[in-house]
């Protein structure tokens, strides 16, 4: 599978995305099926090969190129070749330029002003194919006096607004450890990817989009900025309550740090929920009869769900209460889900066998995004650094060998990181549980 | 010229993803006709907030905002006729958008099978909490649910208490983004192969997708990660905010603190004597900070390229320099709700421009989209009326 053989779109994709925004959007075109050119360099190779938070490296081993196991990096750059290229050389920057003159999109999440330092701004892409897209996945957008403000996902939670709204109601206390911005992002940037492409097939014009993460974010809390629009409110965090539904929470369960969330939309479901607690006295309550009444009244419901949930195994709970279509889920660890009978028979886990020496089996998220008829799927394994040189500069720009040779003298390719990258590369990884329950 | 301006859109709408799917596609110049059921309308337009806290079908801001810029009619697709005009719609429309909800679609014969025999080239875009099929199909749920089953909810809230959901309906327009992407993946197969298809959203997988670190970190090691200590907010005169010192904006950081020669000290030398310090670093931190305003101390560490946040609330956001400059919020006049200010525009794409729009009123469209599109006279639009069609 080192070659592109089964790409099947005549579509070429220049990723210089680092970490995930842009590399999410890349993927998606890459999962269509067409062909996505990673571009890093042995001086900047993308942070997700070597500091991949928590040191993840594949199997838990460093192998002989540990740059090339990491597991971020494995997931996030699959159905993608991967080329060095030391853009901030001259050198580099024109084999860049040719390699624009045979592509119809580049991705980039570079802070704003880095494209224009390497030389390579929109309009000299332009010059160099005038039907090209540019997706720009930045965090701000590229005008206005914060444009080159940087963000990760967690300062995007805090700037957009959705922290404000998603905490404890009395405390601050919530760490958004899900990266829902970056993906988002990527996953819409790859939308607007397949839009200017319709627009380039009917006008012949390529174009530029700018993306703002965060404006972007605020979007998706569009209905409670609303509040304040039409109120001068300000809408603060809300906890597991409903602005309607009341039982709406998570309640403890037998075992350590172990829940059900549950959620009754209505009289009827209130009635079979007490039905099912065995609490025919509470569907009697004239106080709880309906939703105004339980919402008024949801602390001590809370209380008495929670006394009957503590007896009970979270899974089981949930098998119970959505047998009778209450609305129920357990709270899932990592390791539930890689068992989960589910997600099994939906063939979500993307597995994937590599023959490299010291990969062989190993398991990949799958995308959640079901095409019927041409679906996403991995054509490619994640790449190693440099892995494609010879296949795109000697087949692809018609480079000669000593042409080759020379970059690589030069330094502006290669398939080692250099030195300094090396050096922040771990000796030893934190040990493996060794009451390991989940398939490897 | 807009990106889309030739395509037309079916939604049918009830849990917030599908609207916020098309909702992109009516930005990017799609015609987006939004159907609901007669009379009583979507779901969402009995959702908040509203003004006043009054509830009025027409005033959703949930509703206004998720339909901005669609057409609007009313059509009871149980009923026969109602059925019939649904299948001329659709004819007419290169994708459809449903989140009604697993099977409901199915069970009026109304599904993908059925679709594609009347328009085989036809973009089906379903979202579903669990997907399509599998032993959770039919589970019901609310976004508390999924977020539990997708195992993002334990990695969210405080170690030691119960863990928290994500504020408002986040995941449905994330769910939303994926339908946006799946329906334009399809419709650029359909546009070069003249072939449709069903593109199936499940909001699961797609949470699960957006996962960090946790699956690898089980698979690598089999360690069970779970919500961790909340991160360094700190303290100012009008609020909080949020340094993320990456180790290479260790030194700008110093600098823009003032302190340049805290770079070398021995107790911040590295990420992890700042991490087993970090009590220390942050009175030293706070001992600069704590009487700046927080968007005073964003602007401060930003322009010394210092990965850092505050809090920003609703109202920070409507203050935000950034936002004005980009016209972000924008003034739309509406029949009922009057005028009020929207989340708008979060892309820029050069000449072309972003549409905008107000949301239709309940079956604001009915005449021009089935008399005027699909041929009906004003007479069979009365007896439609009276048979409680449209």
């Amino acid at each position: 599978m080192t070659k592109n053989e089964e790409q099947t779109l005549k579509l070429r994709v220049l990723d210089l995305s680092m970490f995930w925004a842009g590399a999410m959007c890349a993927q998606l075109l890459g999962d269509m099926g067409a062909e996505v050119i990673k571009i890093e360099s042995c001086q900047h190779p993308d942070p997700d090969r070597i500091v991949t938070q928590g040191q993840l490296y594949l199997h838990n081993e460093l192998g002989e190129e540990p740059w090339n196991r990491g597991m971020l990096h494995l997931r996030r750059h699959r159905n993608k070749l991967c080329i060095t290229l030391d853009l901030s050389q001259t050198k580099g920057r024109d084999v860049f330029l040719k390699l624009v003159k045979k592509s119809d999109i580049v991705v980039e999440n570079f802070r704003i002003g880095v494209l224009e330092k390497l030389g390579i701004p929109y309009n000299v892409l332009q010059e160099a194919n005038p039907k090209i897209i540019l997706l720009s996945v930045s965090s701000q957008g590229d005008t206005g006096p914060e444009r080159t403000y940087g963000s990760n996902a967690e300062i995007l939670a805090f700037t957009s607004g959705l922290r404000s709204v998603s905490d404890y109601e009395d405390e601050i206390g919530m760490f958004t450890a899900t990266n829902i911005p970056d993906p988002l992002s990527g996953t819409v940037a790859a939308g607007f990817a397949l839009a200017a492409l319709r627009h380039r097939r009917k006008t012949g014009e390529g174009s530029h989009v700018v993306i703002s993460q965060r404006e972007l974010l605020t979007g998706c809390i569009g209905d409670l900025v609303m509040d304040y629009s039409m109120n001068k409110r300000v809408p603060g965090p809300k906890a597991n309550n409903h602005p309607v539904y009341a039982p709406h929470n998570c309640y403890p369960c037998k075992g350590r740090d172990s829940w059900i969330t549950i959620a009754i939309r209505s009289d009827t479901e209130w009635e079979i929920f007490c039905q099912v607690m065995d609490r025919l006295d509470l569907a009697a309550e004239p106080k709880y009869l309906d939703g105004a009444g339980r919402l008024k009244h949801s602390k001590e419901i809370d209380e008495i769900i929670a006394d009957w949930t503590r007896q009970h195994d979270r899974k089981e709970l949930m098998a119970l209460l959505q047998k009778k279509d209450i609305a129920a889920g357990a709270a899932l660890t990592a390791i539930d889900l890689l068992d989960d009978p589910h997600l099994e028979a939906r063939g979500f886990w993307d597995k994937i066998n590599d023959p490299r020496p010291g990969f062989g089996e190993y398991i990949c998220k799958g995308r959640g995004i079901n095409l019927s008829k041409t679906p996403l799927k991995t054509r490619l394994r994640a790449p190693d650094l440099g892995e494609h040189n010879t296949y795109v500069y000697g087949e692809l720009l018609g480079m000669t060998k000593d042409e080759i040779t020379g970059l690589e003298k030069d330094g502006i390719i290669g398939t080692i990181p250099t030195p300094d990258v090396l050096k922040r590369i771990p000796k030893i990884l934190p040990p493996k549980n060794p009451n390991l329950s989940c398939r490897t | 010229m807009t990106f889309l301006n030739d395509i037309t859109v079916l939604e049918l709408s009830e849990h917030i993803s599908a609207s916020a799917c098309t909702k992109m596609m009516v930005a990017l110049g799609a015609d987006v006709i939004k159907i609901e059921p007669p009379n009583k309308g979507e779901r969402s337009r009995y959702m908040g907030p509203f003004p006043n806290d009054e509830p009025h079908p027409e005033k959703s801001g949930l509703f206004l905002y998720l339909n901005m810029g669609k057409k609007g009619i009313t059509l009871d697709i149980t009923q026969k006729e109602g059925r019939d005009i649904f299948l001329k719609l659709v004819k007419q429309a290169d994708i459809i958008v449903e989140d009604l909800g697993h099977g409901v679609l199915d069970q009026l014969d109304l599904g993908y099978g059925a679709l594609s025999r009347v328009h085989p080239s036809l973009v089906f875009t379903m979202i579903t909490p669990f997907g399509e099929n599998g032993p959770y199909a039919h589970y019901q749920a609310e976004d508390i649910v999924v977020e539990a089953v997708s195992g993002m909810m334990l990695q969210q809230g405080s170690p030691d208490r119960e863990p928290i959901k994500m504020g408002g309906h986040i995941i449905y327009y994330r769910a939303g983004a994926s339908a946006f992407f799946g329906s334009l993946a399809a419709l650029y197969h359909a546009e070069n192969m003249g072939e449709g298809q069903k593109v199936e959203v499940s909001i699961q997988e797609t949470l699960l997708h957006d996962d960090f670190i946790t699956i690898e970190a089980a698979l690598a090691r089999g360690e069970d990660i779970r919500r961790r200590l909340a991160p360094m907010l700190l303290p100012c005169s009008d609020g909080w905010f949020y340094i993320r010192a990456f180790p290479h904006e260790w030194p700008r950081l110093t600098k823009a603190l003032g302190m340049p020669e805290l770079e070398n000290d021995e107790r911040f030398i590295d990420m992890k004597k700042r991490s087993e310090n970090a009590e220390e670093l942050n009175a030293i931190i706070m001992s600069k900070l704590c009487d700046m305003k927080k968007s005073e101390i964003y602007d401060l560490m930003q322009k010394n390229r210092v990965t850092t946040g505050f809090l920003a609330d609703v109202e920070d956001l409507f203050l935000s320099e950034q936002y004005k400059a980009h016209h972000y919020f924008l003034e739309i006049e509406h029949p009922v709700a009057g005028k009020l200010a929207y989340p708008g525009a979060f892309a820029t794409m050069g000449d072309i421009k972003w549409v905008h729009g107000r949301a239709p009123l309940l079956g604001e469209h009915n005449d021009e989209i089935i008399c005027g599109w699909l041929g009906y006279g004003q007479e069979d639009m009365m007896q439609l009326k009276q048979k409680g069609i449209v």
